[in-house]
This record gives C-alpha cells, sequence and structure tokens, in this order.
C-alpha cells in the first residue's frame, strides 16, 4: 500500500553510487565506454519536493561520486546542472499533466518516460564530456562520446529502472 | 534593504544554483596546482580505504591469472639473470647499483575511458613515493605520479590531455613526444619525428630517457600508422600500447636516485 515510504529514497541513492563507482564506472564496454547510469536520479526523484533541498541533493550526490571516481567536481557541477533543468526538462516532455501536484513520472505513458530519460542522458553527457574537455577545439571528440557512451548509458538506466522500480499489481 | 532581501527570497533557487555551478566548474577546472593537489589528496585518502576493501574482495577472483603471471614474469627474470651470471662479467656489488629503484605495488582504481584519466595506486609518501615518479608495469609505461598523498596517490595516465612523455624509436636516435587524442584507450600517438626517420610499421617505440622520471628503453607500442602533419616535416605516428590499460595487474614505481643532483645541475644551468 505504501510503497514510496520515504525510507526507500536513501537506499536507492546510496546503491546508485555504489552501483555506478564499482560496477559501471570500471566496466570498458568495446574497450571505451563506461555507462553513467546514475542519471536515473532524475527519475526515482520526486518531483514537487522543495526545489532547494532537491539542487543541494544533486550537488552532494554528484561530489561523493566525484570522489570516489577522482575526477574533480565534474559530476557534482553536471547533476547540479542537471537537477536545475529537471522541471524544464518535464514541462516540455510531460507538457500539461506535469503542472498537476499528483503527477507522478512512473504512471506518464511509456512513450514519454523513455522520452525523459533519453533527453536527460544526452543533455547530461554532452555537459559533461564539453566540460571534461573544457575546449572547443574537441567538440568532435565530446559529440562523440556523447552519442556512444549516452546510448548504453541509456539502454542500462532503462534497466535498472525496470529492477528499481515497485511491481505492479 | 527591504528590496535587496525580497530579490534573494524571490530568487532563491536561481541563486542557490549559480553558487553551487560556480563553485562544481572553480573545482573542475581549476589551474591553481596547490589546491588541486591538497583537493585531490583529500578526496584520494577518502576514497583511497574504499577501494582498497572493493578490491580486497575482487582480488581473490583474478588469484589464478595473478599467480600465471607471476610465474610467467619469474621464468622472464631468471633468464635475464642467468644471462647477466655468465663468467667474465664485472660483478662488483658497488657497480651494479643503478640509478632506478624499484618500488612494487597496485592499483586500487583504473579509469581509461574518460578524457583525463587518472589511477589511484596502493603507494604513498610512506613508501616513499612522491610527486613526479613513473610508473610502469611488466609490459611498459603506465604514467606519472602526480599528487602523492601519505597512504595513496593519484597517478596521470598516459591517456591524459595532458600527458607528454619523451620516447624514441628503437635503434635510432630520433626522439620524439607520446600525447593521447583520447579516443581509444589502446592507441596513443607519437609527435615531433622528423620526416627524414626511417619509420615503418610494426617498429618498436621506447622510452627516451631524456627526463628523469624514466629510464630509457622502457617499452611502449608499435607503430600501427604513420602520416605527414600538415606542415609536412614532421610524422604524426599513431602507436598500438604493449600495455592492456584495462588490465594493468602489478605495478612499479621507478625512484631516480640521483633525481635531486640532475635537478640541482639543471636549476644551475637555467640561471
Amino acid at each position: 500500500m505504501n510503497r514510496e515510504l520515504p525510507i526507500y529514497l536513501p537506499i536507492k541513492v546510496i546503491l546508485l553510487i555504489l552501483i555506478q563507482a564499482f560496477i559501471f564506472s570500471k566496466m570498458a564496454l568495446f574497450g571505451f565506454i563506461s555507462p553513467m547510469i546514475y542519471i536515473i536520479l532524475l527519475y526515482i526523484y520526486p518531483t514537487h519536493k522543495n526545489r532547494s533541498l532537491w539542487i543541494t541533493w544533486g550537488f552532494l550526490f554528484g561530489l561523493c561520486l566525484d570522489i570516489l571516481l577522482d575526477t574533480l567536481a565534474l559530476h557534482a557541477t553536471v547533476l547540479v546542472f542537471m537537477a536545475y533543468l529537471r522541471p524544464k526538462v518535464m514541462r516540455v516532455i510531460f507538457g500539461l499533466n506535469f503542472e498537476q501536484k499528483s503527477f507522478r513520472i512512473q504512471q506518464a505513458p511509456i512513450a514519454q518516460r523513455y522520452a525523459f530519460i533519453a533527453t536527460a542522458v544526452f543533455l547530461h553527457h554532452l555537459v559533461y564530456f564539453g566540460l571534461e574537455a573544457f575546449s572547443w577545439s574537441k567538440w568532435m571528440l565530446v559529440l562523440e562520446k556523447t552519442f556512444t557512451t549516452g546510448l548504453f548509458s541509456f539502454i542500462f538506466s532503462l534497466l535498472l529502472i525496470t529492477l528499481l522500480s515497485p511491481k505492479k499489481k | 534593504m527591504q528590496r535587496i532581501i525580497d530579490f534573494f527570497l524571490g530568487n532563491k533557487l536561481r541563486l542557490l544554483f549559480w553558487f553551487y555551478l560556480l563553485i562544481g566548474i572553480g573545482l573542475t577546472t581549476s589551474q591553481n596546482l596547490y589546491f588541486k593537489s591538497s583537493y585531490l589528496n583529500t578526496s584520494g585518502q577518502i576514497s583511497g580505504g574504499i577501494h582498497l576493501f572493493f578490491s580486497g574482495i575482487g582480488d581473490y577472483f583474478s588469484l589464478a591469472a595473478e599467480n600465471k603471471f607471476l610465474s610467467e614474469q619469474n621464468k622472464v627474470l631468471l633468464e635475464r639473470l642467468t644471462a647477466l651470471e655468465k663468467p667474465g662479467l664485472n660483478q662488483n656489488p658497488a657497480e651494479l647499483k643503478k640509478n632506478f629503484e624499484y618500488i612494487n605495488g597496485r592499483i586500487l582504481k583504473n579509469s581509461f575511458t574518460g578524457i583525463d584519466n587518472y589511477l589511484t595506486l596502493s603507494l604513498g609518501k610512506k613508501d616513499s613515493v612522491f610527486t613526479d615518479m613513473g610508473v610502469v608495469n611488466e609490459k611498459g609505461l603506465l604514467g606519472i605520479i602526480e599528487f602523492s598523498g601519505n597512504s595513496f596517490s593519484t597517478v596521470q595516465s598516459i591517456l591524459h590531455s595532458k600527458s607528454k612523455i619523451n620516447v624514441k624509436v628503437k635503434g635510432t636516435d630520433y626522439f620524439g613526444s607520446l600525447i593521447w587524442d583520447g579516443k581509444k584507450p589502446n592507441r596513443v600517438q607519437l609527435t615531433d619525428i622528423p620526416d627524414l626517420a626511417p619509420i615503418k610499421k610494426g617498429d618498436t617505440i621506447i622510452s627516451g630517457g631524456m627526463s628523469s622520471i624514466f629510464p630509457e628503453n622502457i617499452l611502449i607500442g608499435t607503430v600501427e600508422d604513420f602520416e605527414l602533419t600538415a606542415a609536412k616535416n614532421y610524422y604524426l605516428i599513431q602507436v598500438r600500447l604493449f600495455n592492456d590499460m584495462q588490465n594493468i595487474g602489478p605495478v612499479y614505481v621507478i625512484k631516480n636516485r640521483f633525481k635531486k643532483e640532475i635537478k640541482a645541475v639543471e636549476n644551475n644551468s637555467d640561471e
């Protein structure tokens, strides 16, 4: 009945950090692709909560990953950016439904949900690799990495969401 | 005053966003070496312990492979030893003392899919491992220590956009710089080799020994492909690494016994 007890969220978040740092970041598909699946935080975090708190959580979550992966503050910066942008992206994709207080992303039509994850993955990877390269001259490399890594992040994110989401009765 | 307070309250979210974003970008792109090293050191000390725990679990699964690898390496070393022990060679221990000393350790965290890759090493200042020492394994060169903490260090991999290592083509005296274009983790680029050099596919690339970090003749890779650059005076050579950067195994830090003296001499000549 009470499927969304608040205690579940911190456990999911810690699991997400560990899975990302110790499984997916150590993966190398085709020798050079490490999917970034922690982006599903944007999917599992409730939508109509305090937004300042949400941005702060995004920053702290990213910083935990950065400390584990030696990436200075790359993940933190990108997550703050994505956390700020999330409502705007959602408004575009879910339309008027999103304005309602009762809106829950898990109940949206499947096509809209996939579109949201794909958009989030694309924006996240573009900013991430752009910031990592930090030079306009490497734009080809940034795009290449965004699309190749993004494709696999998308596929693995979908799989994980299916695993993590509560069973339908 | 009231207006200022209203402004801050009204734009709370936006201000918070910019605040975090600027901290993040500042931390990520900081060029201040002191700040960067102390930050990476602190994070390295925290994450080093966690990685040590997880790699401790993972190590059990690779024991068989590691044993095989070590026995093969032993065989190679024994063969070299017997070759060295041939009668007639000078075996005065004082003369056998080499410039370079090796300290063995292992990699706790490896990365190779980013544009700037770092490795976390299980050695630190307490094992007398310091900044600017070279890191190699049996198959070749891996990187240079960028920051060393008390018990862990961060290694700048050769797969890093700022990595630049002095190398040469084996059997010639043509020196060049080894860089990485950020694409494939098993392929690096060699630049600054003049068009006069007799390059062919399959040539071996080894370390040049022009710096005090690496000794000469450490293996790096083979020439896979090459072309003249736009200026037509130099080659751009694609080098396939001997090392599998995804599977590194035991590593060795190279300590130059005469580094201080070399540095002192270089500083004197600069003046």
